[in-house]
């Protein structure tokens, strides 16, 4: 089997997707990065290699997400595009009539505008992280709640507090002044669901009286029906439309499936003789360490201009790649 | 691009000891401190002591807290003064901070200079009332004589410097334009920090190489011809933008530390405040000034450089900037040119991503390509 793997490595969670040459996802995986890149990029690669027929054949792969420049030198990827257009590459693939884009992710939000399948704006959250999955992360383990329970709890309770706050750390207090004039463990969750909504559009100044449909919702938080629901009830009484968010099948996974698209794209306008791929073999033996540049007598200096702090892929004693 | 670097090796800085004048903004008429015999600085880029400024509030923006907490670290002792233009609010409280700080900030002298916010007869009329005050206080301070000679001659000096500029720039209209945006970044500095007359001796003959030299580098045409609007922006963006594997190049600068510095000419006869007060409140309308003619100003100019895509960025707190991205962006939209809005520190680290998505879909847009 010939295809092409993309690979999304986030701040919460790593990303791979296996596509063959006509586009159909063959194998996914999503593992929690859990602050190690290397070997939560090592296990998921592993886990999707060993799923995938002996005969494969790789033709190329691709990266993005916040640590792609660590895993493009690490299986050598042929490819890298950031996550805005990783994502919309995915989205613009399952509903080609898509308008917006709603991505939430770990502690990244973006908002990306579609016309005629191209996208032509997009903004992401810049300083703030409460409407993210990380506030929904936080909150939910304080209650005790399993994340994947947060969304179904919410739905299920019929009152929903109006936490007054846009920060992250503050909606910590709401909810436990909330619980202490002795609100459910439901309601309570429905007031984050519905935190989590107004700070993702606001933070992202998203104008809801324009916006276009049809709306794709897509990322690690696209799962919790709860902010799927908070979300069409904010837009709604913003004046906006009455809409349905699409959630994509493979929505925690768009990033990995746009760049493997886009590295399909590539090999099919302009093929390369062999992928760049490492293999496991090597990828699995591949070592990380910082070196002081200071310290190694002279200034070393890296790819991107910077001097300081340098990154070193090592196999044993040899150093494979500097970054 | 040797030839760069030999022209940058020749430009001193001011020596230590010669008398030197600060400015912050490019509606300050500097001519009026060179022609009292100062050499002018602009205070243009970081000063690496934000933090040092724990008195004036956070709402303002990074320049300020750049500036206060310079001036609080000692990083302006080289200045016998400046001069604040009442261009902005954060600017204005920068005075208020220095006033109230006195003895703790150097230098200590400086000087408000308020600014009307539309160019009207009247208005020309009483900033020039403005512009005979500051020649009072410098004559006063500094027990010098400003006669209309010396502003004459100042005038000209500086219209000299301009024009220069303006010469480059138009180079930076051509297909393969012959000098990076981080190039020009370095030449204005240079322009705004240093001896005038040495610049403008050591800068004209590098112009008329540059000038009569074919492209150097071909490869910059299929670049994305990029613009960066804002108030004091971070260099590091053009910087990043300019990198190979990102694939822009900065063709222009519609900001304070960009063309605002040069975007005017100063008759150099007559009353020479008179002309002064004119032709600063003449020039091509910032966002601190009332009305829409900035916006076309802008538009104008993304058709002259061919704008590819422009990048509005927003130093945090910014009030200026905010309440005119509305009003701009819509401009934008209507006219088809990508934009991406940014906030941010005048200096350091950058949302990358961003910047680098908004090239990708630069390149995504003229190609078309079939995305589905």
């Amino acid at each position: 089997m010939k295809g092409f793997l993309g690979i999304d490595v986030g701040s919460v969670s790593t990303n791979i997707v296996f596509i063959d040459e006509n586009k159909q996802v063959i194998e996914k995986e999503y593992t929690f990065t859990h602050g190690r890149v290397l070997s939560a990029l090592k296990q998921s690669l592993n886990a999707v290699m060993e799923r995938l027929p002996a005969d494969l054949e790789i033709l190329g792969t691709g990266v993005t997400g916040s640590a792609a420049e660590l895993a493009r030198s690490i299986v050598n990827a042929d490819l890298y595009k950031t996550e805005i257009y990783s994502h919309a590459r995915a989205t613009v693939h399952e509903f080609p009539d898509v308008r917006t884009i709603f991505e939430i992710g770990g502690q990244d939000s973006k908002v990306i505008y579609i016309k005629d399948g191209v996208p032509i704006r997009s903004r992401m959250n810049e300083w703030c992280g409460a409407g993210t999955g990380s506030m929904l992360d936080a909150q939910s383990s304080r209650l005790g709640v399993p994340i994947g329970e947060l969304g179904a709890l919410a739905v299920q309770s019929t009152k929903v507090i109006d936490f007054r706050t846009r920060c992250g750390v503050f909606i910590e207090s709401c909810a436990i002044d909330a619980q202490a004039r002795g609100y459910s463990v439901a309601e309570i969750a429905a007031g984050l669901c519905n935190a989590c909504a107004k700070n993702f559009i606001n933070t992202l100044n998203i104008d809801r009286k324009k916006l276009e449909t049809p709306i794709v919702f897509q990322g690690g938080v696209a799962a919790n029906i709860g902010v799927k629901q908070a979300l069409e009830r904010y837009i709604e009484e913003g004046g906006g439309v009455k809409c349905n968010l699409l959630i994509p099948k493979h929505y925690n996974v768009m990033g990995a499936l746009g760049i493997a698209l886009a590295v399909r794209d590539a090999y099919a306008r302009e093929p390369w003789e062999s992928s760049g791929f490492r293999g496991m073999e090597v990828i699995n033996k591949i070592e990380t360490c910082i070196v002081d540049a200071n310290t190694c007598g002279e200034k070393v200096q890296n790819r991107s201009n910077r001097y300081g702090d340098i990154l070193q892929l090592t196999i044993g004693n040899q150093v494979i790649a500097t970054l | 691009m040797t030839d760069f670097y030999e022209f940058k090796t020749t430009i001193q800085p001011i020596p230590a000891g010669k008398p030197t004048l600060g400015w912050f903004c490019t509606y300050t008429p500097v001519e009026i401190l060179y022609a009292a015999g100062f050499e002018t600085y602009g205070i243009r880029k970081s000063s690496g002591a934000e933090t040092e400024d724990v008195y004036l509030g956070r709402p303002l923006c990074p320049y300020i807290h750049s500036i206060f907490g310079g001036a609080l670290a000692s990083r302006y002792s080289m200045l016998e003064g400046v001069v604040i233009a009442h261009s902005c609010e954060c600017l204005r409280r920068l005075y208020d901070g220095w006033r109230q700080l006195g003895s703790q900030v150097t230098p200590a002298f400086c000087h408000l200079l308020d600014v009307p916010t539309v160019n009207t007869p009247s208005a020309v009329d009483y900033f020039e009332k403005n512009l005979q005050q500051l020649v009072k206080t410098l004559e006063r301070q500094f027990d010098r004589k400003v006669t209309d000679e010396a502003l004459h001659e100042a005038i000209t000096l500086f219209n000299h410097t301009r024009s220069l500029l303006q010469r480059l720039y138009e180079l930076r209209k051509h297909d393969h334009p012959p000098v990076t945006g981080s190039q020009v970044m370095e030449i204005l500095d240079m322009a705004m920090t240093t001896d005038k007359k040495e610049f403008n001796r050591r800068f004209e003959p590098f112009l008329t190489r540059l000038e009569n030299q074919e492209s150097s580098d071909a490869t910059r045409s299929r670049k994305q011809r990029l613009m960066v609007f804002g108030s004091v922006f971070n260099p590091e963006i053009i910087k990043f933008l300019e990198q190979d594997d990102i694939g822009g190049i900065v063709v222009c600068e519609d900001a304070c530390n960009g063309m605002r510095f040069f975007d005017t000419v100063v008759e150099p006869t007559g009353n020479p405040l008179k002309s002064l007060s004119s032709g600063y409140l003449g020039k091509a309308p910032c966002p601190r000034m009332a009305g829409e003619l900035g916006v076309d100003y802008l538009l104008d100019l993304i058709s002259q450089y061919r704008i590819d895509g422009l990048i509005y960025y927003i130093p945090k707190y910014c009030e200026n900037l905010y309440l005119e991205f509305p009003y701009v962006s819509e401009k934008l939209d209507d006219l088809g040119v990508p934009y991406k809005r940014l906030e941010g520190e005048i200096s350091g680290d950058l949302n990358k991503i961003e910047l680098k998505s908004f090239i990708e879909m630069i390149e995504l847009k003229k190609e078309m390509a079939d995305f589905q």
